[in-house]
């Protein structure tokens, strides 16, 4: 698939993963990778400064927490970014619906 | 490294080959971002870099580790604030020459043009986003300080010169920024080493004056405990 698709939509991927449950950048990017199913291929180089790029925009906040004896800074999503996500998600919906719609209509 | 790992051949071999100790070690060196916040995202990285496997390449895994850094400096400190000191030596330098060039006829108004654009607007901006922002060794600061008014001082050393050997004043130069030209009076030629000595002069005080910033707000730093000190530390 092309990468290129990725992009624009990469703040919502994360946002819908932490959504679900709260994860360190590690757990974060096997998850991504899984739940993709390898079709995208989410590099570390870019989660990593997109969660500072979310957490200073106040959608996420990343917190240092014991996990399995080891110190790792867990994302949280906030109540902005909760909010933020749902418009998103709605966003997403409403395109995916109306391109899904052009598409079939003048598919041959 | 891991058997089924090829090779790409976009990155050089001594890269791909790097440790995690290695990895998080040139991530260290290119990350300009400071304080608090540096210690946080390398311990970061480093927990990252603790779930793979000895066996596992984290550039495979991550990617170039440099470029890693630089990302971070750009979202961390913006565009300014990430350019890196070789790329910022010559900025500075043009922007010291150029200023003094835009000057018209006179000495005097040169000066205080030249003092006005490097003390007031560039160098307190300059050095406090360096200082305050960034983490720098000790030898890349004084080489910022003692390169780039050579720089400076070479730039406009030339167009001096050369300027000089057409018989004119700078303001010929700064005809070319808005300026008017100016001929010398006839019969009167101007000495090319005048020229050559009022623009030496003038790069020179624009650097002690920077120096003089750049103390005083790592004095500011030092209060402030950022951790960054150009000074060394006594061992106990």
């Amino acid at each position: 698939m092309n990468q290129q698709l990725l992009k624009g939509h990469s703040r919502l991927l994360i946002m819908a993963a932490l959504n679900k449950r709260p994860m360190h950048g590690y757990a974060l990017s096997e998850y991504l990778k899984e739940e993709m199913a390898d079709a995208f291929k989410f590099g570390v180089g870019m989660l990593y400064p997109l969660l500072h790029k979310l957490e200073k925009d106040g959608f996420i906040v990343g917190k240092w927490e014991e996990f399995a004896g080891m110190r790792k800074r867990v994302y949280h999503l906030t109540k902005k970014g909760k909010k933020e996500f749902a418009t998103k998600t709605r966003e997403w919906q409403k395109m995916s619906g109306m391109i899904g719609k052009l598409v079939l209509e003048y598919s041959v | 490294m891991a058997e089924n790992v090829r090779y790409d051949r976009k990155v050089s071999f001594r890269i791909f080959c790097m440790t995690h100790q290695e990895f998080l070690s040139t991530f260290t060196k290119h990350l300009y971002v400071g304080g608090t916040k540096r210690n946080e995202l390398i311990h970061e990285l480093e927990t990252h870099l603790e779930e793979l496997a000895p066996s596992e390449s984290p550039v495979v895994k991550i990617g170039n580790p440099r470029h890693l850094a630089r990302r971070y400096n750009s979202e961390h400190l913006g565009l300014l604030g990430s350019i890196g000191f070789m790329y910022s030596l010559p900025i500075v330098a043009v922007l010291l020459a150029m200023s003094w060039l835009v000057v018209q006829n006179d000495v005097v108004i040169g000066v205080l043009w030249m003092l006005i654009i490097t003390f007031i607007l560039i160098a307190p901006v300059w050095v406090s986003i360096r200082v305050l922002q960034m983490h720098q060794a000790k030898r890349k600061i004084f080489l910022f300080l003692l390169v780039t008014p050579l720089i400076a001082t070479l730039t406009v050393t030339v167009i001096a010169f050369i300027a000089s050997l057409y018989n004119v004043r700078y303001g010929w130069v700064g005809s070319f920024f808005g300026g008017q030209p100016i001929d010398p009076p006839e019969g009167i030629g101007f000495q090319w080493w005048e020229n050559i000595l009022t623009a030496f002069n003038i790069v020179w005080l624009g650097y002690f004056f920077s120096l003089v910033i750049f103390l005083m707000t790592s004095g500011i730093q030092k209060l402030s405990t950022r951790g960054i000190s150009i000074f060394p530390k006594k061992k106990k």
